[in-house]
């Protein structure tokens, strides 16, 4: 004890309950001890109910059953097996097509001539895009805005540089 | 010799009863969840960080069920498992991405104002209210270590040994993380009040 009340690690144990017949005299004994002991003590038992309640009613909708996320873990696993299996089976299909095909030359000629098209149609696009934005970008000034910088001088910028 | 026989017996009993608990992973999660939640919650404060690291903290107890010596509770095995999920989030980026923005940060007023009143009057609903409010405030002025101790002992009803032996660090310096913790939660409470 510090002069006469419970020194921080009395206080502890005594919270704890693990405490000394002589801190548990003085706690009976002196008032403010006592006092601050079971303001203490209640807060902390509030806060771990408390906690508790907001946990529970938490965890029931947000924790998600794991036996069904293992479930489907599984049979993700599996489905997705199947699924690289085919996919190697049809990549091997097509390669082994391309090689024995005697069309894959000409498909294979007739490319470039269908990205060019496919380049000059999309470079239109683009630019179309590119228009669309750039007006876009202008129409967030308002008509009122327009109208007072039409109306301005246009000395007016210039004014920095006089002062 | 008969005590020690049947001591023996009970520790296996407790150990065959942990097993069997643990390979049901629906039940694992209606007893343990909310009590794993709030553990974690309260200790890293933010609530959907929690939530993904208790649903990763029982998928990784249910792979490593066969570890599980049965020399602790299995609530303590969780929240060692959990404890130590978190210290790896703290490692990492995304964590101090989370730490940074906290958008889902505990808000215990929020959750006090939101909770059913158990008590007989509003009055002393509202002061068990403030009361935990003020617990919770002042959890957040303390260390990882200072927090995490605290409410392992005052939360979880870990005793000093358990806590010692659940982190890997000495019972002296548990101790101090206790009495550190015990004293700023009540000088914060001294101020709120």
């Amino acid at each position: 004890m510090t002069g006469q009340h419970l020194t921080d690690e009395q206080f502890t144990d005594l919270l704890s309950g693990d405490y000394t017949a002589d801190a548990h005299r003085h706690m009976l004994a002196c008032a403010q001890c006592q006092g601050e002991f079971e303001r203490v003590q209640a807060s902390i038992e509030d806060f771990v109910t408390l906690s508790l309640e907001w946990a529970e009613r938490r965890a029931s909708t947000s924790i998600s059953a794991p036996s069904a996320f293992l479930c489907g873990w599984h049979s993700a696993s599996s489905w997705a097996a199947a699924a690289a299996v085919l996919a190697a089976a049809i990549l091997f299909g097509v390669h082994q097509g391309r090689l024995l095909s005697p069309e894959t030359i000409s498909v294979a000629s007739s490319q470039p001539a269908e990205s060019a098209s496919e380049v000059a149609d999309d470079n239109r696009l683009l630019m179309a895009i590119d228009k669309e934005i750039r007006w876009q970008t202008e129409s967030p000034i308002s008509i009122d805005d327009l109208t007072t910088s039409a109306g301005r001088p246009h000395a007016q910028p210039s004014r920095g540089l006089t002062n | 010799m008969h005590a020690a026989h049947a001591s023996t017996v009970l520790r296996f009993a407790g150990k065959e009863r942990a097993a069997t608990e643990l390979d049901d992973i629906d039940q694992l999660v209606h007893r343990y969840g909310a009590r794993l939640l709030r553990f974690v919650a309260f200790s890293i404060g933010d609530q959907d960080l929690a939530q993904s690291i208790v649903q990763d903290c029982f998928m990784k107890a249910y792979n490593a069920r066969d570890n599980f010596r049965g020399d602790c509770s299995v609530q303590t095995w969780l929240n060692r498992i959990a404890l130590n999920m978190i210290l790896d989030h703290q490692r990492t980026q995304k964590f101090r991405f989370w730490r940074l923005f906290r958008k889902t940060a505990l808000d215990i007023s929020e959750i006090a104002s939101t909770l059913p009143s158990r008590a007989s009057t509003p009055e002393k609903d509202l002061l068990r209210q403030e009361r935990a409010a003020q617990v919770a405030k002042a959890l957040e002025s303390l260390s990882f270590n200072q927090r995490t101790i605290f409410l392992m002992h005052f939360q979880e009803g870990m005793n000093i040994p358990e806590i010692s032996s659940a982190i890997d660090m000495s019972v002296n310096t548990v101790k101090t993380h206790l009495h550190r913790a015990v004293k700023a939660v009540r000088e914060k409470i001294g101020e709120m009040k």
